[in-house]
């Protein structure tokens, strides 16, 4: 499905530095998420979103908690390898051509001391991605 | 073409499904009814909305109508899903070196 999906809509990939070691960037991106994810105005609830709960397993369930109790799955986690690989199901109240799976993975740049950390967020299939597009970085890492 | 229009249309569960299975290529009422738990005459109201909302294309071929998704409905989608992650990382990006600089 998603196969013939990524033929017409290429998958989006985004990367990113930060300035921590792997394992905090691996968590804030997980355990964290509700501290920079846009949930006023990209969640079930809106305003009334309160944060995003991945259980931390292959299998597990994310879900969104709003302020009056209710839930709303967002998907489930596919891949659960700290500080190196997370992918999920992705499926919150969106359309086709919204993610139907994110990838967030790790990959040390070349030449870049291992700090240097790159997340890409591809909706794809693993492997579209990787060292070569660790070129682009150019934001140094302490 | 508006992603938010788009989005719009695709509020419904059934409208959503049955764009997701247009994405995998043309078809017609029938063969979409087949595969959603949905009546023919249900499938027909929801695709001349879509078809309204500009999300979708229909051609006669003989005595049925095939429906495809409009290109431009999915490159607005895609348009809006590029604009959030990059919005997303940013914050991301914030919170992160905020962080660490709070530490310092």
């Amino acid at each position: 499905m998603s196969a013939v999906r990524e033929a017409r809509v290429p998958a989006v990939v985004k990367s990113i530095v930060v300035r921590l070691r792997p394992e905090q960037a691996f968590e804030l991106f997980t355990a964290g998420l509700s501290r920079w994810w846009p949930l006023k105005t990209h969640s079930c609830a809106g305003v009334d979103a309160l944060r995003v709960d991945i259980e931390p397993r292959v299998g597990g369930q994310v879900l969104e908690q709003a302020r009056n109790g209710t839930q709303a799955p967002w998907g489930t986690v596919l891949a659960w390898d700290p500080p190196r690989h997370f992918a999920m199901t992705w499926h919150p109240a969106a359309g086709p051509a919204e993610a139907t799976r994110l990838e967030v993975c790790r990959s040390p740049p070349r030449g870049l001391p291992p700090a240097a950390l790159k997340w890409c967020t591809p909706d794809g299939k693993r492997g579209d991605h990787g060292p070569r597009n660790s070129e682009r970085i150019t934001t140094r890492a302490g | 073409m508006k992603a938010a229009a788009v989005l719009a249309a695709l509020a419904d569960p059934t409208r959503e499904s049955i764009v997701r299975l247009l994405v995998e290529g043309e078809k017609s009422v029938g063969e979409i009814a087949e595969r959603l738990p949905v009546s023919r005459p249900a499938v027909s109201k929801h695709l001349r909305l879509l078809e309204s909302a500009r999300l979708v294309t229909a051609r006669s071929e003989g005595t049925r109508n095939l429906y495809a998704v409009r290109p431009e409905a999915l490159a607005a989608l895609r348009d809006d899903l590029d604009k959030l992650w990059e919005r997303a990382l940013m914050r991301y990006a914030l919170v992160a070196n905020n962080r660490k600089q709070g530490r310092k």
